[in-house]
């Protein structure tokens, strides 16, 4: 070790704290200037993270359960009660569904319909809560030669949860729909209207432009349009909600807050493409915007 | 420490020294797994505004209780690690932290000879600070003005928090973080 005199190392001590500030500083122009530097880092933290937080993530979830267990012994009764009900309730809408999606296939069948773009999905553990103040994202632990990329959509079993943004080695990160920086096309179920799903990094994200006439209805199911070419159409993103005369909140269907398990879907919207159709610019993205096909 | 007295002694054991460096890290490490444990999916909506509250509390006490076990590159890393985890601009935190720790070195022997009041009154003072330049520099860098709230829920639970904290860190401070005593 070098040996400094007393006024050297005292002189260093107190130059550390500037130094380091003005290299924070540096780093955040950098950070601004470049963002592969960011992801590159963020990346590899999240690779490092990720396996940690899957050992840790199985003693967590017990105790989770087991508190939710407890609580639910109290409920017994009544959630006995209401889930019969319910059950009642859902085994008349599965008649009601068998039905429809024989006819369905009937009239698909009668009009040649080519049928939705093929999907493959795989299914994840939520490891890492990364949102931060000022953002809404979750870590999932992936294996090492997972197929999930980057534009890959993520669903929980209630509905849509948002889009893989970052892919490292073992691990993925997804933009949920609630973040700032989210926004998805959607289609209002009933009226077939267009809008935009702003995220507020708040619980409920915002339901904005829609059409003249075509504003949503309180309640009314609101799903992804395949606009733009991001989405495919038709997945269950939430319902609408009135807070004000012309402000209309969303509440997902996916269970946001407490995010376990998702799926990652890869829809090929590639395979929607119209045959042999001459590339605009040499540098466009491989994902061209599936063919409008049918427009409601 | 012991270079304060003049005599020959003998050169330290191997356990001593393991031991005198734990609890000359302690501060750093014990904020360090706090950060990690609150990045696990516990299901808290307000896990990320603790994460900053209670390393800004824990930073703040350190560096006016043990300003040798919080040194600046401590301060620096566990805000590159914030940063990175809660997706904010890289740097940001590591500057808001470092400015942090250079207002209670500042301020540390007028705090200490004061009371616990003042210390929370000047953790209050730094606390609005730190809070309110994370959210202009975040708003400025993403040319967007963001939702203020979060940044109410941070300050409020720093603030609100602080107290318990200072005691369990008094507590830390007198046994698992006093090297003198390894």
């Amino acid at each position: 070790m070098i040996r400094l005199s007393i006024p050297v190392r005292q002189a260093l001590s107190r130059l550390t704290l500037p130094v380091l500030a003005a290299l924070s500083f540096g780093l955040i122009l950098i950070g601004k200037a470049d963002v592969v530097v960011e992801q590159y880092l963020r990346a590899k933290l999240s690779d490092v993270l990720a396996p940690v937080y899957g050992v840790v993530a199985g003693p967590i979830e017990a105790m989770r359960s087991e508190i939710g267990d407890v609580a639910g012994l109290w409920s017994l009764r009544v959630q006995n009660q209401q889930l019969r009900e319910e059950n009642q309730r859902l085994l008349r809408w599965q008649a009601v569904a068998i039905a429809l999606d024989a006819e369905n296939s009937k009239l698909k069948a009668t009009l040649h319909w080519r049928g939705d773009a093929s999907e493959s999905f795989v299914t994840e553990p939520v490891v890492a809560d990364t949102g931060g103040v000022y953002a809404r994202s979750v870590l999932i632990s992936t294996g090492p030669n997972s197929p999930i990329a980057k534009g890959q959509i993520a669903l929980d079993s209630g509905g849509l949860v948002g889009r893989v943004t970052e892919v490292g080695a073992r691990s993925a990160r997804i933009l949920l729909i609630t973040d700032l920086n989210s926004r998805v096309p959607v289609t209002l179920a009933d009226s077939r209207g267009h809008a935009l799903l702003l995220g507020t990094n708040g619980p409920r994200p915002r339901l904005m432009y829609w059409e003249d006439g075509d504003a949503p209805k309180e309640g009314e199911q609101v799903v992804t349009s395949a606009e733009a070419g991001a989405y495919p159409a038709g997945l269950p993103v939430g319902q609408a909600h009135y807070i004000g005369a012309n402000a209309v909140e969303l509440i997902p269907d996916a269970d946001l807050e407490r995010l376990e398990v998702v799926r990652v879907v890869n829809y090929s919207v590639t395979d929607m493409a119209p045959p042999e159709q001459p590339a605009l610019k040499p540098s466009q993205p491989k994902t061209p915007p599936p063919a409008k096909a049918g427009a409601t | 420490m012991s270079d304060k007295l003049p005599g020959v002694r003998a050169r330290p054991s191997f356990r001593r020294r393991l031991d005198e460096f734990s609890r000359l890290s302690f501060p750093a490490t014990s904020t360090l797994l706090l950060i990690l444990l609150l990045e696990a999916p516990l299901g808290l909506s307000i896990a990320p505004q603790l994460q900053s509250a209670l390393t800004l509390a824990s930073l703040f006490f350190w560096s006016i209780h043990r300003p040798t076990s919080m040194p600046p590159w401590v301060g620096f890393g566990l805000g590159l690690l914030i940063d990175l985890l809660q997706m904010q601009p890289i740097g940001l935190s590591s500057l808001v932290l470092l400015l942090v720790i250079g207002v209670a070195r500042n301020w540390r022997h007028d705090i200490r000879r004061q009371g616990f009041v003042l210390s929370w009154l000047g953790f209050a003072l730094t606390a609005v600070g730190a809070v309110l330049l994370v959210y202009v520099a975040s708003s400025l860098l993403r040319l967007r003005l963001l939702p203020i709230s979060p940044c109410f829920g941070e300050l409020v639970l720093a603030l609100v928090l602080y107290p318990s904290l200072s005691l369990l860190f008094a507590h830390a401070h007198r046994s698992a973080a006093a090297p003198e005593q390894a």
